[in-house]
């Protein structure tokens, strides 16, 4: 219960209910006031016409009585009484003697008049009254007064009766009450000759007072339960685009962005409206970018690993190649030596019995021979194989001459040289400045370009090794006398298996792992070649401590230096 | 040597030339080499084959390109395919064809096996002495 009232005060009061309320407030203290000003001018204004009717009936009757009292006629003066009584809130009315003495008297107890609760039993004032002071008293508050009699309220009036000028005239008892005050104030000097006093019960003005006060009320409530409708209507009508607009706004929140606001007003909220619109406009296009964007990020990422896989795919692929061309380069041999040594076992059964004959040794010898090479040419493959795996698993760089490496290279050669009968002529320059590289990468590298030049040039022919520096550069130019390279296929050569047709010839690795390699140490890798005169690959590195790493110079100035200087400062 | 098998041996590498060269001459056939598919395919253009053996992987022209040819000269025409590389199956779109493949090295007896299967008739001297 407790917690029912406070989670009801707790809860949100909406920007309606705020105004509705607002307004109310407003409204009541309003028409309170109004009713309470209301109430009070008009409790005064009963009260004023209340005591002006008492007073004008007490004079008037002062006025009327002036001959009856002087000539002691008081059948008339009870006549003028009952005339007075019949004013309904008069409960008593004197006519009094000079001496202040009761001469005539009415009253409602006396009358049996139903209708008056609480009526004093004893309604006439008891003890004298001056007569002489009302005379001379020009003000109302000493004509009469307000007494308390058995706790009801009754207004007592009082006149004198005086023997004036005036009194000739009877005709003046037309006039207005305000003249005749005036008259009376002239007439001071007049005698007085009696008193009339009447007693005017505020019941019926209170009943009235109280009518009033109700009918007002009414009428109050009535226009606040009216104003109110029309308040909560208007309230409702005004904010009924707020409404929409917080829906509007909850679906955009929501993701909801073809929401609309549709408010056809001329006003702040209509401008409200159409800003909200615009805005959710702008925001779905900031949107719809924005997914563009992502999608587009997204694409690029797919594209980005389709490409790793792509790469991976073709390492994959390289590894099966290289499979593959160490399995022909290796299982051609192997096909030899098993064939001719099982052709040997074959004749050697044969020839169990009868023996060898001095004329068949040649053709053993040759198969053995045969044997023998393919044999050596397994071993030269594995040797290679290994050679490369160490040049590709070889990271750190160092100071590598490479006229050393070179010379290596083509005496690690000399035996293939010799069997194809190739001449190599080199043309080292000397004092040839050290490049940052890897002596098997290197070796690799030179290796794969002559073994190529070697099967190019064929039987007899010439491999020219040169190098030399220039620009800060280490070139290493190897040129055959072959047939050259068509043209059309030039831009082909570094490409990965490219010459797959042609496996089995050198190490079937290809100048594709030759070109990796020379980017591998930063190096360059061309070729130049003309249909019967010819090819040349032109390898260049850049010289140590140039380039890449400026710092590493001594003075800034490595341009003038010769090659043997900065052979030296590379240590 | 007429009347008795002719078989054409197509492979770059001179050493399986020369062994087989040895082996089928001793087995009684006539033989002869070619270095790659293109040579194979005049040698047979320009005369009576009953076997082809040949390699895979030649310069010119490869072992398959040689055995789609020869398929358009004489579909029925034997042909032994030799193959270095272990993966992979040269007969692929050849079905159908008188393929058969050997992986190399072979073993001496197979390749005579495979030589019987396709029917080639060898001379009645069976293996010589020399």
């Amino acid at each position: 219960m407790v917690r029912g009232i406070s989670s009801f005060l707790k809860a949100r009061i909406g920007i309606q209910q705020k105004a509705v309320m607002a307004i109310s407030v407003l409204l009541l203290t309003l028409v309170a006031a109004l009713v309470a000003i209301s109430m009070n001018s008009n409790s005064h204004a009963v009260r004023t016409e209340l005591m002006k009717r008492g007073r004008m009936s007490t004079e008037n009757l002062a006025y009327n009585a002036v001959y009856a009292t002087l000539v002691g006629d008081t059948a008339a003066l009870a006549g003028f009484l009952d005339g007075v009584m019949a004013e309904q809130e008069v409960v008593y009315a004197l006519i009094l003697d000079p001496k202040g003495q009761v001469l005539v008297s009415r009253d409602r107890a006396s009358r049996n008049d139903s209708g008056y609760s609480g009526l004093p039993k004893a309604p006439v004032p008891a003890g004298h009254v001056d007569l002489a002071a009302m005379r001379d008293s020009g003000s109302c508050a000493d004509c009469h007064n307000k007494t308390e009699i058995q706790g009801r309220s009754i207004l007592d009036f009082r006149a004198p009766i005086v023997l004036g000028e005036e009194t000739r005239d009877k005709g003046a008892v037309e006039l207005d009450i305000y003249a005749m005050q005036g008259r009376r104030a002239a007439s001071h000097s007049g005698r007085v000759i009696g008193g009339a006093q009447i007693g005017i019960t505020l019941q019926f003005m209170e009943a009235q007072i109280s009518a009033m006060r109700w009918s007002l009320l009414s009428v109050a409530l009535a226009l606040i339960v009216l104003a109110l409708t029309v308040t909560v209507i208007a309230v409702r009508r005004a904010l009924k685009p707020i409404d929409a607009l917080v829906v509007a706004t909850g679906k955009v929140a929501g993701g909801d962005y073809d929401s609309k606001v549709c408010v056809d007003r001329d006003d702040e909220v209509g401008d409200l409206a159409a800003s909200f619109n615009k805005m959710t406009a702008d925001l779905a296009s900031g949107r719809t970018a924005l997914v563009e964007k992502r999608l587009l990020e997204a694409l690029v990422t797919e594209l980005k690993e389709t490409q790793q896989q792509l790469v991976q795919a073709g390492k994959m692929a390289a590894v099966g190649q290289l499979a593959a061309g160490v399995a022909h380069e290796i299982n051609n041999p192997l096909a030899g030596i098993m064939g001719y040594s099982q052709l040997v076992v074959e004749k050697m059964q044969h020839k169990r019995d009868s023996g060898i004959t001095p004329e068949e040794l040649p053709k053993f010898l040759s198969y053995v021979e045969n044997m023998e090479r393919q044999s050596q040419r397994c071993k030269q493959i594995v040797q290679n194989l290994l050679k490369f795996a160490r040049a590709s698993s070889q990271e750190e760089l160092q100071e590598v001459n490479c006229n050393v490496v070179l010379r290596e290279t083509i005496s690690f050669l000399d035996h293939q040289l010799e069997v194809s009968q190739v001449t190599v002529v080199t043309r080292f320059e000397s004092g040839l400045p050290a490049i940052l590289g890897h002596d098997g990468k290197l070796q690799q590298i030179f290796t794969n370009i002559i073994i190529n030049a070697m099967q190019a040039v064929g039987k007899a022919g010439t491999i020219t090794v040169t190098t030399r520096s220039a620009e800060e550069r280490v070139i290493i130019e190897i040129q055959d006398t072959g047939e050259g390279i068509p043209p059309e296929i030039q831009g082909k050569i570094f490409e990965p298996f490219f010459t797959t047709k042609e496996i089995g010839q050198g190490t079937g690795l290809g100048l594709s792992v030759t070109y990796g390699l020379v980017q591998d140490l930063h190096g360059d890798i061309a070729v130049h070649s003309e249909v019967g005169h010819g090819t040349t690959f032109t390898v260049s590195f850049p010289v140590c401590g140039s380039g890449q790493s400026d710092a590493d110079r001594p003075d800034g100035t490595v341009a003038s230096m010769t090659p043997s200087d900065a052979a030296e400062s590379c240590g | 040597m007429p009347g008795y098998g002719h078989i054409l041996i197509v492979d770059d590498e001179v050493v399986i030339r020369s062994l087989l060269s040895e082996m089928l001459s001793e087995d009684g056939f006539s033989v002869a080499t070619a270095e790659d598919g293109k040579r194979g395919l005049d040698y047979v253009n320009n005369g009576q084959v009953d076997l082809v053996i040949s390699d895979v992987h030649m310069p010119v022209m490869d072992g398959p390109e040689l055995v789609a040819r020869l398929h358009q000269i004489d579909p029925n025409l034997p042909v032994i395919i030799l193959n270095s590389i272990p993966e992979g199956d040269p007969s692929k779109g050849m079905a159908g064809r008188a393929i058969t493949c050997l992986g190399k090295p072979f073993d001496l007896q197979k390749l005579r096996d495979a030589i019987v299967q396709v029917g080639v008739v060898k001379s009645p001297a069976g293996p010589s002495g020399g």
